[in-house]
């Protein structure tokens, strides 16, 4: 079986983290673009919110690193999967022999890296 | 006039132009819900970014606040943040339809879709009162 179809045959595993992604976004990122990289930035709020050892004390919490990961890894694999359908659905033919690989296997290797940053 | 090969006629695929998308406007409109996961990506690899400037220490954690508070950072968030809201809305519906049902003692499609939205509200809430307090 060629590695395309392998990954292709996951397809449930990329719908549900899709599904989950999206769901993640959907619901979270609004709110924390706001603050994050609107609100705060412009002084709408104190930046002492933003304060290092503030952050670091946050960090080490693992609540919040369960919930950064749930916030970075399951949108990655959401866009990974939009991104790989639309561009299918664009017709580009010498796209479609790599996108599978392409789009899941950087989700996989960014969601090594928030491993690593986070633990 | 050129005979097709047995090879090219086994499956006829209709060729259709990369650009189909741009005769209805409702093509558009899915595109750019289609478009809004790569803001969603580009999100998830800000909070990345975030996290990995505060694991690096003090000094790279000050340049990417620094970063942070310049102009085009600024507008990069309030573009992701529009293609994020038009994600929320149209998850929101889709979510409607795939849940709601219609008839009595079922919540039906808006309804579905009304809830998602007093529970995002709810949520944003929650999440505005740990960040600031």
């Amino acid at each position: 079986m060629s590695l395309i179809k392998r990954i292709n045959a996951l397809e449930p595993l990329w719908w549900s983290l899709f599904g989950l992604g999206g769901t993640m976004a959907a619901f979270l990122f609004p709110v924390h673009i706001f603050i994050q990289g609107v609100a705060i930035p412009l002084g709408w709020v104190s930046s002492e919110l933003l304060h290092y050892e503030r952050l670091v004390v946050f960090l080490h919490s693992p609540i919040v690193k369960i919930y950064l990961f749930l916030l970075i890894v399951p949108p990655l694999f959401h866009a990974a999967h939009r991104i790989r359908l639309t561009l299918e659905d664009l017709r580009i033919e010498w796209l479609d022999r790599v996108l599978p690989l392409l789009c899941y296997g950087g989700a996989i290797l960014l969601t090594i890296m928030t491993l690593i940053v986070l633990l | 006039m050129n005979i097709p090969s047995a090879e090219v006629t086994k499956t006829y695929r209709r060729s259709i132009p990369n650009t189909w998308w741009l005769k209805k406007s409702s093509y558009v409109l899915f595109m750019l819900r289609e478009l809004s996961s790569v803001f969603v990506a580009l999100y998830a690899l800000c909070l990345l970014s975030l996290v990995y400037a505060v694991s690096q220490g003090p000094e790279s954690y000050a340049a990417w606040v620094a970063g942070s508070q310049s102009g085009w950072m600024i507008l990069l968030h309030v573009v992701m943040g529009l293609f994020v809201l038009y994600h929320t809305v149209t998850w929101f519906r889709i979510s409607g339809r795939i849940f709601g049902r219609e008839g009595s003692g079922a919540l039906s499609p808006a309804a579905v879709t009304a809830l998602n939205y007093v529970i995002w509200i709810v949520i944003s809430l929650g999440v505005m009162y740990i960040i600031l307090s």
